[in-house]
């Protein structure tokens, strides 16, 4: 596809979607949620995503009555520049506290070490819902109940993401970028073979083979540089064979993870790693790295590519020109077993405020800043950086991929209608996170059996639950 | 006439006079004391070395007993710390499953670069000892990936090693068949792999600091020795490692306890990986540290590491007050 007609299909894609993806809400759900004098959900029970809102968003920045300046951590990258400019230039320009980015290649390590000795930034993100939880804890972080009101985050955010920063009914955690899993494909590749688009488990089962015996990798994928990465493997097998009821189940300590849907998505995971389905064996599999299995899949070695909604930022390093070939792309959900169509809801960073902070009402407008449709729109459009959970309107948004745009409002359809799983980084405690991850492997290289290696992820959890170390999961409506 | 009195001058005289013995006798006991052999032999020693010793309380001692209280208790690397007493080293010796096959592979690790790269150290430096033109030249080629940062070689490495784009599949292209797989993807070779890629660098360092061992031994013995009658073996055997015996055994300790704190290598490569195959307690206290957070763990996990790094010195240490020449 040119880019000229990439282009008019943008536009035209944009006014199609407008109504489904950013007219109403892209990211819907106004629910009650927590407030300094309104009772919060237990920890481990969010409220479910709900339709749409009518209420508008809260864009206008109260005059800090502080000094500052306020500082933020934000993670080194290709697209630090860009937020900068998009999410703190844009602060500096019409506040008088002024915001002091710094770049720091692992946030979370450089923030524990500055938090013990009594220092650290006044903003910084964690690794997620689990970690937030952990500082809270701890006691590091600022309550932000006050500012619910004082910048009416209800009616900016969905309830269900803002509850997963809840600790002891207060907010101590801003969901950012929200993200599900789904197939990359090479589209031309798949063009010229005619294969069929899988919509169930099975249908996605037999194209692996057809795949394979053409000669063509099914899966590009990689275990070797990223170990957590495992998870995205986990997630979907479980949610997409289990169910997500059952997931939900599991994670409300209700069933065990040892119940046999989960023993069948991990052995249906396994036969696939087995039949070299995913990088041409499980060998290759376990030692891949990114660009290894990304370049596969652009060119044409491999034809999907199972990854989460934050490949869209790198999808083009891989597809046409800059890549050296002119296949194109496109996304399809992940199939389940019953063919319905179902999102895993996955949120990235979760931004928190130091308790230390000497300008606390200055570090609320600037996350309420971060958050306001216009920025976020702007860091989605121009860095790439997913959007987080608030809702933004069709006009806010200019210069997206229609077929990215297309997944997030099917995200948003799904999470409204009750067709979301669980992303393990968002609703897993620390421990049972790093067990799934790890342990997996061990079914893998056939050291354990599915039974086994899930018996052991229910010991861990079950603990981390008794210890309340769960993170808030949404209630499925 | 009344006689003038000069009785306050002589009683001033004679204040000075005793002030002036007073100071004289005290330069004189600062001059024994500072002059003394006991200024000279113990207080300048330690004056000396007051601001590195400073330093290193600072640095060195202040965090050893801080994290020796930190290995008691359970923390999560922020916030309060609760005491729990030996729990953690009991958890660790007991119940933690991923200890003993650690250990087993920080083993392995101590083995394999007890023997592979002193050999190779050994028998290169002996060689290089007898090349007179182009020696610099060649002990710069192979000293160059010692100064190599680690993630560099282990990213030329991952990609030398892989089962797609690697030397094994490039190999069997050309009709060599027996190296096309993933190295660092197989359980079975995903450590020896590591260590491979990790002797690649380190074996060059022992080959110039053996090397500089053997210029310090006496031409005369090597003389001797041909006069004698001795071959190359001989000369190697009798001569050259009794010369350098200090060093082998001084690297020999300090390789031994470096192995139980590897962690770039096997980090960059493998994370300790596939199925934990590669798992070293250094991955294995990061992992616990940052992905658990269960920092107090990863502390006690940390000294039991210097427990074991203490008793490989030792064992040195007694060996040398045996009697024997390390």
């Amino acid at each position: 596809m040119s880019t000229k007609k990439l282009s008019k299909m943008s536009r035209r894609e944009m006014l199609k979607l407008s109504s489904l993806v950013f007219g109403g809400a892209l990211l819907a759900g106004c629910a009650p949620t927590v407030t300094p004098t309104q009772a919060a959900p237990a920890p481990t029970q969010a409220a479910a995503p709900a339709a749409t809102p009518t209420t508008p968003a809260a864009t206008a920045l109260p005059p800090p009555e502080e000094t500052g300046p306020i500082t933020v951590w934000l993670t080194t990258g290709d697209t630090y520049d860009c937020l900068v400019k998009s999410e703190c230039d844009s602060f500096n320009a019409k506040s008088k506290v002024k915001v002091e980015p710094a770049s720091k290649a692992d946030v979370n390590e450089s923030v524990r070490a500055a938090l013990a000795a009594g220092a650290g930034p006044d903003i910084f993100p964690t690794n997620g819902a689990s970690y937030t939880l952990e500082f809270a804890i701890a006691g590091q972080l600022l309550n932000l109940d006050p500012f619910i009101e004082m910048f009416n985050w209800k009616s900016v955010f969905q309830s269900w993401a803002l509850n997963t920063g809840v600790y002891n009914t207060h907010l101590f955690g801003l969901p950012a970028e929200l993200e599900t899993i789904v197939i990359w494909y090479n589209k031309t590749l798949f063009d010229q073979k005619q294969w069929p688009l899988p919509t169930k488990m099975d249908d996605l089962l037999a194209l692996c083979k057809t795949i394979n015996d053409a000669g063509v990798i099914p899966f590009a994928g990689q275990a070797g540089e990223c170990k957590p990465c495992n998870e995205w493997y986990f997630i979907e097998y479980c949610n997409k064979i289990a169910g997500p009821d059952k997931f939900y189940q599991a994670l409300t300590g209700k069933i065990p993870w040892t119940d046999d849907g989960f023993v069948e998505g991990i052995t249906t995971l396994n036969t696939v790693v087995q039949n070299g389905w995913l990088e041409g064996s499980p060998a290759k599999f376990l030692s891949a790295t990114f660009d290894e299995f990304r370049s596969n899949l652009g060119a044409g070695k491999a034809a999907m590519n199972m990854e989460g909604t934050w490949f869209y930022s790198n999808v083009f390093d891989y597809f046409g020109a800059k890549a050296n070939n002119t296949n194109d792309w496109d996304i399809i959900p992940f199939p389940s077993k019953t063919g319905a169509e179902i999102y895993d809801l996955g949120l990235g960073s979760s931004w928190v405020v130091n308790k230390a902070a000497k300008a606390p009402n200055a570090c609320g407008a600037w996350l309420t800043n971060k958050f306001s449709p216009a920025v976020a729109s702007a860091s989605f459009a121009s860095c790439k950086q997913e959007p987080p959970p608030i809702q933004i309107k069709a006009e806010d948004i200019q210069g997206v991929d229609p077929r990215i745009s297309k997944v997030y409002g099917n995200l948003s359809k799904a999470t409204t209608e009750g067709r979301y799983g669980y992303t393990n980084w968002t609703f897993f405690p620390p421990k049972s996170l790093v067990y799934a991850y790890t342990e997996i492997e061990k079914v893998w290289v056939g050291q354990e059996t599915p039974k086994e290696y899930l018996a052991g992820l229910d010991k861990v959890f079950q603990e981390e639950l008794k210890a309340g170390k769960v993170p808030p999961i949404p209630t499925r409506g | 006439m009344p006689q003038p009195d000069h009785s306050y001058v002589i009683k001033a005289r004679t204040e000075i006079n005793v002030e002036r013995k007073y100071h004289m006798a005290l330069l004189s006991g600062m001059r024994a004391w500072f002059g003394g052999r006991i200024f000279r032999k113990v207080m300048i020693p330690w004056l000396l070395i007051l601001p590195i010793a400073l330093i290193h309380l600072i640095v060195v001692i202040g965090p050893t007993i801080i994290g020796l209280y930190f290995s008691l208790t359970k923390w999560a690397g922020i916030g309060q710390s609760t005491f729990i007493g030996l729990e953690n080293f009991k958890n660790i010796l007991t119940n933690d499953d991923e200890f003993w096959p650690t250990f087993g592979h920080n083993m392995l690790w101590m083995l394999f670069f007890l023997t592979i790269p002193m050999f190779m150290g050994l028998f290169a430096s002996s060689l290089m000892a007898q090349i007179k033109r182009g020696a610099m030249f060649i002990r710069t080629i192979i000293f160059v990936p010692y100064i190599l940062p680690s993630v560099i070689s282990a990213s030329v490495w991952r990609m030398l090693l892989n089962g797609n784009i690697g030397i094994g599949p490039k190999l069997a292209s050309w009709g060599i068949p027996g190296l096309d797989q993933a190295w660092l993807g197989d359980p079975r070779t995903a450590l020896p792999a590591i260590a491979f890629a990790d002797n690649w660098h380190w074996w060059g360092f022992l080959m110039i600091l053996f090397l500089t061992a053997m210029q310090n031994i006496s031409p005369d013995l090597y003389d001797a020795a041909k006069i004698d009658g001795a071959n190359w073996v001989q000369e190697f055997v009798n001569v050259t490692l009794p010369g350098i015996r200090p060093t082998i055994v001084f690297m020999l300790m300090m390789t031994a306890v470096w192995s139980f704190l590897v962690f770039d290598y096997v980090f960059l490569l493998t994370q300790g990986g596939p199925a934990g195959s590669s798992e070293v307690f250094g991955t294995l206290i990061y992992k616990d540290a940052f992905a658990r957070f269960e920092f107090g763990y990863a502390t006690a996990l940390g000294l039991t590491i210097c427990v074991f790094a203490g008793f490989i010195i030792t064992l040195f240490t007694y060996m040398r007050r045996r009697g024997w020449d390390i």
